[in-house]
């Protein structure tokens, strides 16, 4: 039975953790009372765990609005070609086929406006830059079933990375970021690149391969007899990569110099900054490697100025400044980046002052 | 159409959730409640029928238990419709003597009279009384009519007959009134076929 009490749960899912959030509401003004970081080892842990933490009876399911990242996952940046779409009644599944190579059949997809990602009018729309985002079904599939498998209802399930990029975007606006802003995102399997420059996202692309790239580097480097070990030592706290880091990211760096010099040749806009989203806390070193490389700063998210301008706020006992840049998944699926309703906010304010 | 606030996607937050294969969470199933339904639709529907069935065979039972009553009572009926028959006509019987006894005169002593009063040279072939009501009022009235049809040799005679019948006791108690119609005289036989009304109401 779904437990009917009013008190929020954010829950983040990434490869690497469950990060959670009790909270007093889900809409906004929400208060966050409590945050976590967990990784699920076995669901009956994990279901008594959450379950504890959400302050919810037993054998409740608990409604929960969730983030996840499908390995497979997918934005892709596209201008639509209106004279095609006119022509063609499936333009949309065609162009997905065939551009990106992505099975409309075997996935679940949005059509966003690449200028504020909101949802787009496919069928009468004039919008002309959208953008593809989803991931395979199975894999959204697998994702909502190991939820459910903790006790966690997905009232809301999104795309950890599309969230991400309206937190970073509004971030941005509140700090006043005004050059544009690479958002990398590492995973095991893959990387996505994204720039993006006040309300619009740019760039989007992927990249083939992400952390598991590196363990032959560090097995090579170390003398390591597996992968296995190099993989345990990447992780572990113990090892300083400070020194073997540019090497290892050299490939990476390849992709992310291509991409950014391409972005800043065809825009004649210099990237200011990045922004890596799910880096685990011991590679904290990454960012500042590929900053280094890319003559571009290292955003950490300042959390307490940005969240009072989305009207969220920490209860005391929360140690906002543990809070490093991991939390900003969680922390944007809390935030409400429709302009229209900002600024009728912001009018209410100033008729109110 | 303009969509409503409500189904607004929020911008950066599209939802990937696959509803259908979500578990069913709602305190009371929709599975439990449309058999709920059907069930209770099932029930009410039984009931109804088994009501209707029970009257049905209430209303047979009673059906049964009546025609049984008639047959019964049959025999009894038809000896008491044969009473009642007989029962009318010795009512009217009794009635036709209730209205002789209440007539304002003696019969018999109605027709000695006229047996003395007739004169020899006049017969009658007939005599009727009847009794009719008329409305006085608001009240009903009795009226006697007594007609004589007869024969007599002279005018004469037919007058001496209606003046003895004016005298008698009953007619002059109730003030009665005496008229005579006369045919003419009958050739072959040479006397005056005449008739006596004689119009009179008790009590008076």
């Amino acid at each position: 039975m779904l437990q009917t009490k009013t008190k929020g749960l954010f829950v983040d899912y990434s490869q690497y953790a469950l990060l959670l959030a009790r909270t007093s509401n889900f809409r906004q003004p929400v208060h966050i009372e409590e945050v976590v970081e967990y990784t699920p080892k076995d669901p009956e842990e994990a279901t008594e765990f959450i379950r504890e933490f959400a302050q919810l009876k037993s054998g409740s399911y608990i409604p929960s609005r969730c983030s996840v990242y499908p390995t497979n996952r997918f934005i892709r940046r596209f201008t639509v070609d209106m004279q095609a779409k006119n022509k063609n009644p499936n333009y949309f599944t065609d162009t997905l086929a065939s551009s990106f190579r992505v099975e409309p059949s075997e996935s679940m997809v949005q059509v966003l406006r690449g200028t504020d990602g909101s949802e787009a009018n496919m069928e009468k729309g004039t919008d002309k830059e959208l953008m593809f985002a989803g991931g395979p079904s199975k894999e959204f599939s697998q994702l909502q079933d190991d939820l459910l498998s903790y006790g966690i209802y997905p009232s809301s399930l999104e795309l950890g990375t599309l969230s991400t990029i309206g937190g970073l975007m509004d971030y941005a606006k509140v700090k006043g970021l005004s050059a544009p802003t690479l958002l990398l995102e590492i995973t095991a399997e893959n990387s996505n690149v994204l720039i993006f420059r006040k309300d619009m996202l740019d760039v989007s692309r992927p990249i083939s391969f992400g952390w598991d790239s590196m363990y032959p580097v560090i097995q090579q480097e170390l003398g390591l007899k597996d992968e296995g070990s190099a993989k345990k030592i990447f992780y572990s706290n113990t090892f300083d990569f400070t020194e073997m880091g540019p090497k290892l990211l050299r490939k990476m760096l390849k992709e992310l110099q291509a991409s950014t010099g391409f972005y800043e040749v065809q825009t004649g806009q210099t990237i200011g900054q990045i922004f890596l989203s799910l880096l685990p806390k011991n590679l904290s070193w990454v960012g500042q490697i590929l900053a280094k490389s890319l003559g571009v700063d290292v955003i950490e998210v300042d959390f307490p100025a940005w969240i009072k301008s989305q009207n969220i706020t920490f209860a005391d006992e929360v140690d906002v400044a543990s809070l490093d840049n991991r939390w900003m998944g969680l922390l944007s699926l809390m935030g409400d980046y429709s302009a229209e309703e900002k600024e009728i906010e912001k009018v209410k304010e100033g008729s109110s002052a | 159409m303009k969509r409503s606030k409500k189904e607004v996607q929020p911008n950066w937050h599209p939802n990937f959730r696959i509803q259908s294969e979500l578990p069913d969470i709602k305190p009371i199933r929709t599975g439990f409640l449309i058999n709920f339904a059907a069930v209770v639709i099932c029930i009410g529907l039984a009931f109804m029928v088994f009501q209707q069935e029970m009257k049905r065979m209430s209303l047979a039972n009673s059906i049964k238990e009546l025609n049984s009553i008639v047959q019964e009572s049959d025999a009894a009926n038809s000896a008491a419709l044969r009473n009642s028959r007989q029962f009318i006509q010795e009512v009217s019987k009794i009635q036709e003597l209730e209205a002789f006894y209440e007539a304002p005169f003696i019969a018999y002593q109605f027709l000695i009279d006229l047996a003395e009063i007739r004169p020899d040279d006049l017969v009658y072939k007939s005599i009727n009384v009847t009794e009719t009501m008329r409305m006085e009022r608001r009240n009903s009235v009795r009226v006697f009519r007594i007609q004589i049809n007869g024969q007599a040799k002279s005018l004469q005679v037919l007058s001496d007959f209606k003046n003895a019948g004016a005298n008698l006791d009953f007619i002059v108690e109730s003030e009665g009134t005496v008229n005579e119609t006369i045919s003419p005289r009958d050739e072959n036989t040479g006397v005056f076929p005449f008739t006596l009304v004689v119009d009179f109401e008790p009590g008076n």
